[in-house]
């Protein structure tokens, strides 16, 4: 990130954060759709993270962080998104609505169950799962950008994995015979 | 699975489902109305429609930009002294009394004592992190971290506030552990009027989950403070409330108000050639929608591309104003330059509004409200026919015309999985009598999918002609009479392989023909047929292939969702927004949605767009602009 670029947005120099935010959408968004799962939301989301970018960005001590903190900025976003959705949104992009072949449809299936086991960690819990597995952020970028201490992004990713695995298990336990059908008929 | 299996399974999947090249922009074809090249709204946004599709990201961002820009700075103008949000926590040393202080809540008390787990809290001789997250004028936090005993402890505080009172809606703390559990007390707490101080001491008792070890997965905590002290001042209820509250909401109002958007460039409505009437056009945005029979202007597009905030409804009335329903306010848009607000009473989000013939509104938010001359009305206990909020419950519910309610779920944020199956049960109230199904009585094929009906409901019954009610989940369709429940058609939903298909909408239209969108998952051969729209219609169900003769890769349809057409048809709303389908017993017309790239030209040069189901941002509409249009036949 550039420095300067941060230093200058921080004074107010509007071209200076208009060149900013676009450099900083794509991750952010990136970021709020790994962990929100839609489209719209994720879109919300991220500019609700820009507005706060914005606004406190003065207050932002160090510019070479700027990074590390509108991702804290995001995920903050995207716990309100979450909070705030409504119950009886049309829900639009699952990967799992494409047709499939029939040699890969187990692990389409595969993916449904992570589809469904994601949506049901936290927010907190998503996020470092993102950070980890899809931004491949190292623990220390994880830890900045989560705002907590380095050592804790193993415990915490730790956790996200345990509780996506229960998640994925209770689902298998609770469809066994929508479990069978599948593999025999595979 | 181990775990680095599962690890790179979620790396893959992940990877898999990620934004397409970091582009927003294509995935969301975006409306072109009124596309004349470009278009310059507030500092610093330029827009070229032309652009390609790089450049069409960076109008995405730019967009964005302008969307912060014009309402961060608005607000700044307009609150001045604004001078310290916190959500980049300072840090404290604490003294024997405690001052947790954020632009949105100043707290004091003597004490403050947590005792949780057999260990007891004070965050004395702590550095205290305080933050806020300073949310809106409905929501804001106060968030307080600090260390005590090896661990890091928290304080959360869960703000909300009407046009009367502020109070705590929950309160959050650690189980006293490393990586602490939550736990939980869910308020009112603290209700005060707004402007006015809560003063008292207080006991909170908290409980939680607690860790899987915990003797009987189960916690409890106690907060007490004593000598409390709290002043909230959310966003808005400041100096300059009315403007801030404004202002931040609502995008457009800001150049309404200041008479910065362009003056009208066309005049008047005009029928769009897909089916959809344009409501208003101004400085080379457009306004469509349709004008449904009962006066409401169901927005369709605005090609403005204003995410920040979006129409929810709108609602013509009879005067002529254009009543604009975002999710937390309402304007009303009479001459040219004007524009009423009326903000506030609702809590959660309004989700459609009515405008009734004395001028008043029917507001459909957290229960159904009535607006009159800014006077808000909370209409109990009888809600109208369809969706409610109920608030005593706290859970969605839909009342039937016979008198009779069905209640969802109770809604869940994403906590606990556990949480969320224990919450499955619908539940049916008839003559003040509540019967609850369980998911597996009323789906019996699997209750594996039900956990998704609190997430992403695929829950969607609508009112069978005999008072009964059809529900479909994601992979099931039911119907209930009120007293069982019966599986519906499962040879038409199956698939030939046997394997699951998504049902993805179901609509009952005004014919009484029920309308099922399902999604298959088939294999081989018949792989081009995995949509299908079925129909039930005197008693038989009928197939109507989607893609029929089409290879998928040709067609790459993806339908989400449907709606009704006046002519008892369904359109069908396609998952990548490129066009929209509309079948009305022939086949399928196609109806286009032109992007920046393809873009529909009028006999008269005029350049419009779109068919989207998003209704986004919001334009001066001058209500002399408004009017119903006969449609046209739609054009290939």
């Amino acid at each position: 990130m550039d420095r300067d670029l941060v230093e200058r947005a921080q004074k107010g120099d509007l071209a200076a954060f208009d060149a900013l935010t676009v450099s900083t959408y794509p991750r952010l968004y990136r970021l709020a759709l790994g962990i929100l799962r839609e489209a719209d939301q994720a879109e919300d989301a991220t500019q609700g993270a820009l507005i706060e970018v914005w606004r406190y960005l003065p207050r932002l001590r160090d510019p070479q962080a700027y990074e590390a903190w509108s991702y804290r900025l995001l995920v903050r976003s995207c716990m309100r998104e979450a909070r705030r959705r409504t119950r009886w949104l049309p829900e639009i992009a699952l990967d799992g609505d494409e047709p499939r072949a029939p040699d890969d449809y187990g692990p389409v299936l595969d993916r449904d169950q992570l589809e469904r086991g994601f949506r049901r960690l936290s927010v907190e819990h998503r996020a470092v799962i993102v950070m980890r597995y899809l931004l491949d952020m190292s623990h220390e970028d994880t830890a900045a950008a989560l705002g907590i201490a380095p050592g804790t992004v193993g415990s915490r990713l730790s956790r996200a994995m345990e509780a996506l695995r229960a998640a994925i298990e209770a689902d298998e336990r609770a469809a066994p015979a929508l479990r069978q059908a599948t593999e025999t008929d595979a | 699975m181990n775990d680095d299996l599962l690890a790179k399974a979620v790396g893959d999947w992940l990877e898999a489902t990620d934004s397409p090249a970091l582009d927003p922009g294509a995935s969301r074809a975006r409306a072109v109305a009124g596309a004349r090249a470009s278009s310059q709204v507030g500092s610093g946004w330029r827009v070229d429609r032309r652009a390609d599709g790089g450049s069409m990201w960076r109008w995405t961002a730019a967009a964005a930009v302008a969307l912060v820009l014009g309402s961060v700075l608005l607000l700044g103008a307009l609150v001045p002294g604004e001078s310290q949000p916190s959500l980049t926590a300072g840090h404290t040393a604490f003294p024997s009394t405690i001052h947790w202080q954020t632009e949105v809540v100043d707290l004091r008390a003597e004490s403050m004592r947590l005792d949780v787990e057999g260990k007891v809290f004070t965050t004395a001789g702590a550095p205290v992190a305080i933050g806020s997250d300073p949310g809106d004028a409905t929501s804001w936090t106060l968030e307080v971290e600090w260390p005590e005993h090896g661990v890091g402890q928290r304080l959360y505080l869960y703000f909300v506030a009407d046009d009367r009172d502020w109070w705590v809606r929950e309160v959050r703390t650690y189980d006293g552990f490393a990586e602490g559990e939550w736990v939980y007390a869910d308020g009112p707490f603290l209700r005060t009027p707004l402007g006015e101080v809560f003063e008292g001491d207080v006991r909170i008792d908290l409980v939680g989950r607690g860790r899987p070890d915990a003797p009987g997965n189960h916690v409890e905590a106690a907060l007490s403070i004593d000598r409390l002290r709290v002043s909230a001042t959310p966003h808005g209820r400041d100096e300059g409330a009315a403007d801030a509250v404004v202002h931040r909401l609502l995008r457009g109002a800001r150049s309404i108000r200041d008479g910065l958007l362009p003056q009208p460039t066309r005049a008047p409505a005009t029928p769009e050639p897909m089916g959809v009437t344009v409501v208003a056009q101004a400085g080379g945005l457009t306004l469509t929608g349709e004008l449904l029979d009962n006066g409401v202007v169901r927005i369709v597009d605005d090609g403005a591309g204003n995410k920040l905030e979006p129409v929810v409804s709108v609602a013509l009335a009879p005067d002529g104003t254009l009543w604009v329903a975002r999710h937390k306010a309402i304007l009303a848009l009479g001459r040219p330059g004007e524009v009423k607000i009326a903000a506030g009473a609702p809590q959660g989000k309004i989700e459609r509004i009515e405008a009734n013939a004395d001028g008043s509104l029917t507001v459909y938010a957290d229960g159904v409200w009535r607006l009159h001359d800014r006077d808000w009305t909370l209409l109990e206990p009888a809600p109208p026919d369809g969706w409610f909020y109920d608030q005593d419950e706290g859970r969605s519910s839909l009342q039937l015309p016979d008198g009779s309610v069905w209640r969802l779920p109770a809604p869940r944020e994403w906590i606990e999985y556990e949480q969320a199956v224990g919450a499955d049960t619908l539940d049916l109230r008839s003559e003040d009598r509540w019967t609850s199904f369980t998911m597996e009585e009323v789906f019996p094929i699997t209750r594996a999918q039900f956990p998704d009906m609190w997430i992403s409901p695929r829950l969607v019954p609508p009112i069978a002609p005999g008072g009964g009610l059809w529900v479909s989940s994601q992979r099931s369709l039911s119907r209930s009479d009120g007293q069982s429940w019966t599986e519906v058609a499962p040879d038409k939903l199956a698939t030939l392989s046997g394997a699951p298909v998504l049902v993805k909408d179901v609509l009952l239209d005004a014919h009484g023909t029920l309308w099922v969108l399902a999604h298959g998952a088939e294999k081989g051969a018949d792989r081009a047929r995995v949509q299908r729209l079925l129909r039930l219609a005197d008693g038989a169900w009928e197939t109507i292939p989607l893609d029929e003769g089409l290879p998928w890769e040709a067609t790459r349809k993806r339908f989400y969702g449907l709606d009704p057409t006046d002519s008892g048809g369904v359109i069908l709303l396609e998952q990548d927004k490129k066009a929209d389908y509309r079948y009305d017993g022939s086949g399928l017309v196609r109806i286009p949605a032109p992007g920046p790239h393809d873009t529909v030209t009028m006999t008269d040069g005029s350049v419009f767009g779109t068919a989207r189901p998003r209704s986004l941002g919001l334009l001066m509409i001058p209500a002399g602009e408004i009017r119903p249009v006969d449609r046209r036949a739609p054009r290939d």
